[in-house]
């Protein structure tokens, strides 16, 4: 583990973490910044048009209101008597009538052209004289215009009828009628509560704190939330902007707040209504849209690294788990199984990973059996080089030579065995070079020479470039051996004649030993590599196993044998100096 | 693994919070932060009253507040009803010096920033008639007058005349046939008094009279009063609920004053001033 960290570097996880959200965060921003602009801009135009709309339906319902008035005001001049010296109480009872249903009525009055009043639903006195009542601007207008349009006064306090005072808009319409022989002109007069009126904007609110005002043809403020503020002078209604045009919608800043102004003209009495929004309540919404996509960006954001973290966590457990297991593997631990869990490119690595385990253990195996197998045919041959019976006839001879007198020879004896066992232990190297190995065979056959005299000759060959070649050791020696056991034929008198050459190929080492002895026919050639150790002499098999165990199976010995004529057995090696040998 | 679900479940957590704050509306917020001022007074009555309530409502609803209006005495005694409720603040109008100081050490018990109306005692915010200005006005109002015979009033009403008139300013007294002066009542017992006296045709100089607004109009338009200075409790009203209560040190706010003639006091500016009641 300590390891894994020295060695520096990012997990795979963090990368596939901080991948996976740096293009989640990307994406997120990319969209947000693509639809946070266009849909604030239509957020603030839907805002205002829906402002807008407030104050034209404001605008519509004022309409409606003034067309209500002006209707009941036509209405009473359209009912007046025949002739007013009959009296107009008539024309009063349909006026108190009209005043009981609808309460917007304050006080409908006829008055005549010289500013006497004829008849009225309120006081049946008026508190200024005619000559002041002709000097208004109501009555003069409307006398003036002659029944054509009607006057609508700015918001007052009425006084003219004695104990009132109520504050009032008032209409009023010239009428004619007649009057005795002569066709005379009045004024119908018709007060209507302001707050009737005031109470049609009073309640529009537009946005949290925006409002409606009403300013006459002049430009003076008619009706206000504020009014009686500004009139106190504790607050103010900037104008300016309205100034620079009739209808339609301006901006101005008021108290440090930007503010969309929304003008529109009210049909009879040509006064504006301004609908005044704040653009920061308007904007309430896209502030809350761009809120809430900055939250929901923000929670995808962090839902994608929660995400991310668990599924980073999920791929890489099974790797982690397969790392561990490399690492048990590392350590020398073959019998490990990794679970085949996980994605499938994870389980197919695990079950291939397990495979290869599993192959490798048996591999393994193999190569335990294998060593084993090369030890006790290497011991097997061991033993044979001190074969009791060979050492004793070997000892026997030079007890024989001794007790001869034959010291010399003995020496030669003694000192040829001794050769040959120090070349057979070899201080346990279990290769020695051919050179080694020629030089064992050559002291054995000088041992085998001074017992068996004139029955075989023998002589051995060797290649320079063979010379410096490694190889197994003890796997000539025994086949010198079998043709000594059993080549010679005791039935002739000619000596057998033994001849062993070591030679090179491009890529091999060849030992070949070849007699001129009995032979053997082909079922006992067949055998000599599958047969039990011992029936066909001590090591033909154990040298066969031997080399192909170290070497390889393509590698070994090949017996050729023809009966009564001679036997050639040749030893394949790998070559493990490459000709460099000398 | 555990390591890994508890993160993971913090970020959840911690988006979780995230939303539930971005989708909090402005609105939520608003409702939570909905204030209620109480209005503690001595009498509901009268017009100045009633217009000066005008002018706190506006003030509240401006700041959607809402407003409870609680008589001072019940039974002779400190009203208990108001206490033990949440109040973001109260204005006190209580003529009577005893139960507003008895209002607000209750006040003052209940921890409820207090704002007191037409009376400074030094320790709260109070909202109280302009004086200098109603004085200032009442020299505007005497024209060319060579003295003014000063009528009633308090003292630093009268003080504040006697800057604002210079040598103009005379103490009571009657003024002589043709001579340039002209009356000023300071209150509206003094103005009540020389009405009568002018109308009894005692003297015949023009009247000023610096008075509330409930017999404006009458006097106005009898004539016999050729300029009234009027504060405006509306004003005052509003002030004291708009400014005042939310001011952090303890001040003294002024209400405006104004000055009405019979030739104006059917003006749209005017006419709020002089039928306060008016709807």
């Amino acid at each position: 583990m300590k390891r894994r960290k020295d060695a520096g570097g990012r997990s795979f996880g963090f990368q596939l973490t901080a991948s996976f959200m740096a293009c989640m965060a990307m994406l997120l921003v990319f969209i947000a910044a693509s639809l946070i602009t266009p849909l604030s801009d239509l957020l603030e135009q839907n805002a205002i048009d829906r402002t807008k709309e407030t104050v034209l339906q404001s605008v519509s319902t004022m309409n409606i209101f003034v067309d209500r008035l002006l209707s009941t005001l036509y209405f009473s001049t359209t009912v007046l008597p025949d002739d007013v010296d009959g009296g107009v109480d008539g024309w009063v009872g349909q006026m108190n009538l009209i005043k009981k249903s609808n309460s917007d009525v304050l006080s409908i009055a006829l008055f005549h052209q010289d500013g006497s009043l004829l008849g009225s639903t309120g006081a049946s006195a008026v508190s200024a004289a005619p000559e002041e009542i002709r000097e208004t601007e109501w009555f003069q207008k409307a006398l003036n215009w002659g029944g054509t349009v009607t006057y609508f006064s700015a918001p007052h306090v009425q006084h003219l009828f004695s104990g009132q005072r109520t504050y009032v808009i008032t209409l009023a319409r010239s009428v004619f009628y007649q009057k005795g022989e002569q066709t005379a002109q009045g004024v119908v007069l018709m007060d209507v509560e302001y707050s009737s009126f005031s109470s049609l904007i009073d309640n529009v609110t537009l946005g949290s704190s925006g409002y409606i005002y009403v300013l006459d043809r002049q430009g003076e403020l008619i009706a206000h939330p504020r009014l009686q503020l500004i009139y106190s002078g504790l607050a103010e209604e900037n104008l300016t902007e309205l100034s620079r045009f009739w209808v339609g919608q301006g901006r101005d800043e008021m108290d440090g707040r930007e503010r969309v102004l929304i003008s529109a003209t009210l049909d009879q009495t040509r006064w504006r209504m301004v609908g005044v929004a704040y653009i920061d309540e308007l904007l309430a919404l896209q502030n809350t849209f761009v809120r809430l996509i900055m939250a929901v960006l923000v929670c995808a954001v962090l839902l994608s690294v929660a995400v991310a973290t668990v599924m980073s966590y999920r791929l890489m457990l099974p790797i982690r788990r397969f790392a561990g297991s490399i690492s048990r593997v590392e350590s020398g631990d073959l019998n490990v199984t990794i679970p085949e869990t996980g994605f499938r490119e994870v389980r197919d690595i695990s079950a291939a990973f397990n495979r290869m385990l599993a192959r490798i253990r048996a591999l393994m195996d193999q190569i335990v059996q294998e060593q084993e197998k090369k030890r006790l045919y290497e011991l097997n041959a061991l033993q044979a080089q001190i074969n009791p019976h060979f050492l004793y006839n070997t000892l026997d001879s030079i007890i024989w030579m001794e007790e001869r007198g034959r010291n010399r020879e003995a020496i030669v004896m003694v000192s040829s065995l001794a050769k040959f066992f120090r070349i057979s232990i070899s201080k346990g190297r279990s290769e020695i070079t051919v050179r080694e190995e020629l030089e064992q065979v050559r002291n054995y056959l000088i041992i085998q020479k001074m017992r068996f005299k004139d029955k075989f000759t023998y002589e051995i060959t060797c290649d320079e470039a063979a010379l410096g070649e490694t190889t197994v050791k003890l796997i000539v020696q025994p086949m010198v051996e079998n043709v000594i056991n059993h080549a010679i034929d005791e039935t002739q008198s000619e000596a057998l004649h033994i001849s062993i050459h070591a030679g090179v190929t491009e890529d091999e080492l060849i030992f070949t030993v070849a007699d001129d002895g009995v032979g053997m026919p082909p079922e006992v050639v067949e055998q000599l590599l599958v047969a039990p150790a011992g029936k066909s002499g001590i090591g033909i098999k154990n040298v066969h196993e031997r080399i192909q165990l170290t070497y390889g199976e393509q590698y070994g010995l090949k017996v050729e044998s023809v009966e009564d004529e001679g036997t050639t057995v040749t030893i394949r090696l790998p070559r493990t100096k490459g000709g460099e040998a000398g | 693994m555990k390591k890994v679900l508890i993160f993971a479940a913090v970020i959840v957590a911690a988006a979780l919070l995230v939303m539930m704050v971005g989708f909090r509306t402005p609105q939520a917020r608003k409702e939570t932060a909905q204030q209620s001022v109480l209005l503690l007074v001595e009498d509901d009555t009268g017009a100045y009253f009633m217009q000066l309530r005008q002018g706190i409502r506006k003030a509240l609803s401006e700041r959607n507040c809402s407003l409870t209006t609680e008589l001072a005495l019940q039974s002779g005694r400190l009203s208990t009803e108001w206490q033990g409720r949440e109040y973001s603040g109260a204005l006190v109008f209580i003529e009577d010096e005893a139960v507003r100081r008895s209002a607000l050490d209750a006040m003052a018990e209940n921890r409820i920033p207090t704002v007191t109306i037409d009376s400074w005692d030094g320790l709260h915010s109070t909202v109280c008639q302009d004086e200098t200005a109603q004085a200032r006005l009442l020299a505007d109002a005497v024209g060319g007058a060579e003295r003014v015979y000063v009528c009633g009033g308090g003292e630093t009403l009268r003080q504040s005349t006697r800057i604002a008139l210079g040598e103009r300013f005379a103490e009571e007294g009657a003024p002589s046939a043709g001579e340039n002066c002209a009356v000023a009542a300071l209150d509206p017992e003094a103005a009540q008094r020389l009405i009568e006296e002018k109308s009894a045709g005692l003297w015949d100089a023009p009247l000023i009279a610096v008075a509330p607004v409930e017999l404006s109009a009458a006097w106005l338009e009898s004539g016999l009063v050729q300029a009234l200075v009027i504060p405006s409790p509306y004003a005052a009203g509003y002030i004291a609920a708009s400014r005042a209560l939310w001011s952090e040190d303890a001040s003294e706010w002024k209400s405006p004053a104004f000055i009405v003639r019979p030739e104006d006091m059917y003006d749209a500016q005017n006419v709020k001033l002089v039928f306060p009641l008016l709807n």
